[in-house]
């Protein structure tokens, strides 16, 4: 498998449509199809009948032309519902170097949804704002995407998490089980972002949670700072890094298990990813837990 | 140890404040970084204190002492370390023009003292030292810096350490021994030389005395200028020199300052009692009512005399007044022209030249006899019509200067009333006579016991201080640089 292009590079493309199709036709080359034969739409092989064969698959056109009993087999094809929450609050705008987390968050969804479409998934899409969410629903044709695009493309992070009573709507209806894929710091005031997924999880739909995290923020890099403003309280601090780097460093370790102990607890997927690495481990993940629901 | 002169020049040290407010404030200007969160890097509760924290203490301890020594270098540091005495022979002083003279008359014991060690050194200011042997010394030039001895010893007590054995051949006039005589560490040696007789001399000048008797003066040209001897005969004239008979009559004009005029009345009387010339004073009362014989008019009054009164001055009298309107608070020394200072005389007030400028008094109009420290004259003479015209730019009052109520008053007031050179010298005649030894070491000897044969040297350490302050600053400079480097 190649390896992925680095995301500086990749976000240097402005086209979310482009980098993204890159990407997944970078990462696609070299995947088996599905080894799955079964019951679908798309013509597998013939195989001779077997005692015990649903005879619902008996090719009948075939027996009539050789008198012989044929099992029709084609691929299996399951396309599933794709959700992709994306949190545009406004800690999302924290940067490292020449980018944001937003845009981080704005190709690996882009890139996501891509790969879901050629997959023939249905795929959604919600941006958590402030006072609202820009909910895309779930959709399955090439046009959408390009709309989930243009949603992703207009993503300006402000404020803080969304309030849950914005959302609940959203989720109120039954359905299907669902993919959701949420792309977030996972800095919360209270407990909000849970809560969301705790909803989420109540639906049966099966959770991935990819947590963002810059390089200098886990290296605790902030060269020539000293003085730090919260995105989204406000609040500053001073802080002398080197003095403060060995409490900053276990408390983040604190931080990142915790994190992920909750996710698991709620039988949630749960990966950190950094937003200086490419997205190879994000798109597995992503394949990995769709073939759990196609199952 | 080091010691430190100018003591009040540490308040610079102040100027550490500047530095220390900076580090303090340079926390809260500092550049802010907006993060996705700020609650792992630590608790908002601590901020205030962190606000008041000093950053860069290296950074700050380096500014605070660039600034202290400067601070240091303002108040002039010196090291003083006392030095174990060595064990030096010590000096032979002696006026370089008089060489040979003392030579011919004390060949032996200067003999001896240079085989023991002894360097021969100038009786003047620095003490340059003689070199006898080379014979590009000359010793006919006067040495430059002549001082009263007395002024020498003090300078002298400085340079060696306590004990010091010092010899001095002088010539015994009491003229070089003016002032008082200092208390010394050294043990100074008197050799007191006759002065040399080879003198020309001749009759200067014969005067008639208040008792009728006469007296002549006899000036005596030697190798070190011409000086005055007077002899008392009790009548007779002199037929070489006409006979001065006139009496000098003193004029005061007061009215308005009558203890002004009798500080003035105290000096001449003092004049006329010594050289017991004929002179007389009175108090004058009118301007109109001027005798036709003053010889000498003290005009003490800040009233002008208007250019009819001044002409109608009989021929040839010399008019003293005040002059000056603007009063100019000033502490200062009377000096004649030669730079000679009035003893222990201080001018606290004087009225302004009328020239604001500062001119050189050799060149001035009205030449000044007395000038002050700072070379404005204090006494000028001007020559106009028929009057010579003594300017006084101050008052005979104890709170203007301290003249009054010395004995060299009668000095500053010496030209006034007797113009005449040989004159005014013949009443310095007293300068001339010889000093006994016995007159001399009479001040105190500090210290001059075996043990304490040590001296205390006091070194400018100044430049080690401006090094350091270098040093400093270059580290200071590097290390600010490199900081910034990194920010950037």
């Amino acid at each position: 498998m190649s390896k992925l292009l680095d995301p500086k590079i990749m976000m240097a493309i402005k086209d979310l449509s482009l980098a993204a199709k890159t990407t997944i036709d970078g990462f696609m080359q070299g995947i088996n199809k599905s080894a799955i034969k079964g019951p679908g739409m798309e013509f597998s092989q013939y195989r001779s009948y077997q005692p015990g064969d649903d005879l619902r698959l008996l090719d009948w056109k075939m027996f009539a032309r050789s008198d012989r009993y044929y099992i029709r087999e084609s691929e299996i094809e399951t396309n599933i519902t794709l959700r992709l929450l994306v949190d545009a609050s406004a800690s999302m705008d924290h940067q490292d170097g020449d980018f944001k987390k937003i845009d981080y968050a704005r190709y690996l969804a882009a890139s996501l949804a891509y790969l879901g479409n050629l997959q023939g998934d249905i795929i959604g899409l919600n941006v958590f704002r402030e006072h609202e969410v820009i909910a895309l629903p779930a959709k399955q044709d090439f046009q959408h995407l390009s709309r989930l695009f243009y949603q992703l493309e207009q993503i300006t992070p402000a404020g803080k998490f969304t309030a849950a009573d914005v959302y609940t709507p959203l989720y109120t209806g039954g359905g299907s089980s669902e993919l959701t894929i949420l792309i977030s710091d996972l800095y919360q005031d209270t407990n909000e972002i849970f809560e969301l997924l705790d909803v989420a999880g109540t639906m049966k739909h099966e959770v991935i949670v990819f947590h963002l995290m810059s390089r200098n923020e886990l290296e605790l890099d902030f060269q020539g700072y000293s003085n730090f403003e919260d995105l989204e309280t406000g609040e500053t601090i001073q802080v002398d890094q080197s003095a403060i780097r060995k409490a900053y460093m276990s408390k983040l370790q604190t931080y990142l298990e915790e994190v992920k102990e909750r996710a698991l607890d709620k039988r949630i997927f749960y990966r950190m990813l950094r937003t200086d690495q490419p997205l190879d481990t994000a798109i597995r993940d992503f394949l990995n837990q769709r073939k759990k629901l196609k199952v | 140890m080091i010691q430190i002169l100018y003591p009040l020049g540490l308040l610079a040290a102040l100027g550490i404040l500047v530095p220390v407010i900076i580090h303090l404030w340079n926390i809260k200007s500092g550049r802010t970084l907006k993060i996705g969160s700020v609650f792992l890097l630590g608790t908002p509760t601590n901020q205030r204190s962190r606000s008041f924290r000093v950053q860069d203490w290296p950074l700050l301890l380096l500014r605070t002492l660039l600034i202290v020594l400067a601070a240091m270098l303002i108040a002039e540091p010196v090291y003083v370390s006392t030095q174990k005495a060595t064990k030096q022979a010590g000096w032979v002083l002696l006026e370089k023009a008089e060489f040979s003279n003392i030579w011919k008359q004390e060949h032996a014991s200067l003999d001896s003292l240079i085989k023991a060690g002894y360097e021969i050194h100038d009786l003047a200011y620095d003490f340059p030292k003689i070199d006898v042997k080379d014979s590009a010394t000359t010793f006919s030039t006067p040495s430059s810096g002549k001082l009263p001895y007395h002024a020498l010893l003090k300078q002298l007590d400085h340079l060696h350490p306590a004990g010091t054995n010092i010899h001095i051949f002088a010539a015994n006039e009491r003229d070089n021994f003016r002032g008082v005589e200092p208390a010394k560490h050294l043990n100074v040696h008197w050799e007191l030389l006759q002065p040399d007789s080879t003198n020309s001399t001749w009759l200067a000048a014969a005067y008639q005395l208040q008792n009728g008797g006469v007296r002549t003066l006899e000036a005596v040209a030697g190798n070190k200028g011409t000086y005055y001897k007077t002899t008392q005969t009790s009548t007779g004239a002199n037929p070489e020199i006409p006979l001065d008979t006139a009496t000098t009559l003193v004029q005061l004009y007061a009215p308005n300052n009558m203890a002004d005029a009798e500080y003035v009345r105290a000096a001449v009387k003092a004049i006329a009692q010594y050289t017991e010339r004929k002179i007389s004073i009175a108090v004058l009362t009118d301007i109109n009512k001027l005798s036709p014989q003053t010889k000498v008019l003290f005009w003490l009054s800040d009233k002008k005399l208007t250019g009819a009164q001044r002409a109608a001055l009989p021929r040839g009298t010399r008019l003293f007044s005040y002059e000056g309107d603007k009063v100019q608070n000033i502490k200062s020394s009377i000096q004649d022209a030669a730079g000679v200072a009035l003893q222990n005389v201080t001018l606290l007030k004087r009225t302004q030249n009328a020239s604001k400028k500062r001119i050189d008094n050799a060149a001035a109009p009205d030449k000044g006899i007395w000038i002050d420290g700072t070379g404005q004259p204090v006494l000028a003479l001007t020559r106009e019509g028929n009057i010579d015209h003594y300017r006084f730019y101050s008052r005979f009052r104890p709170d203007w200067t301290e003249m009054v109520w010395s004995d060299q008053m009668v000095y500053f007031l010496l030209p006034v009333i007797l113009p005449e050179s040989a004159a005014r010298n013949a009443f310095r005649d007293a300068l001339k006579a010889p000093v006994a030894k016995a007159d001399l070491n009479n001040a105190q000897q500090i210290a001059a016991d075996a043990n304490l044969k040590s001296q205390v040297v006091a070194t400018d350490v100044s430049p080690w201080f401006w090094y350091l302050l270098l040093l400093l600053f270059l580290t200071e400079r590097w290390i600010t640089y490199n900081k910034r480097k990194v920010v950037s």
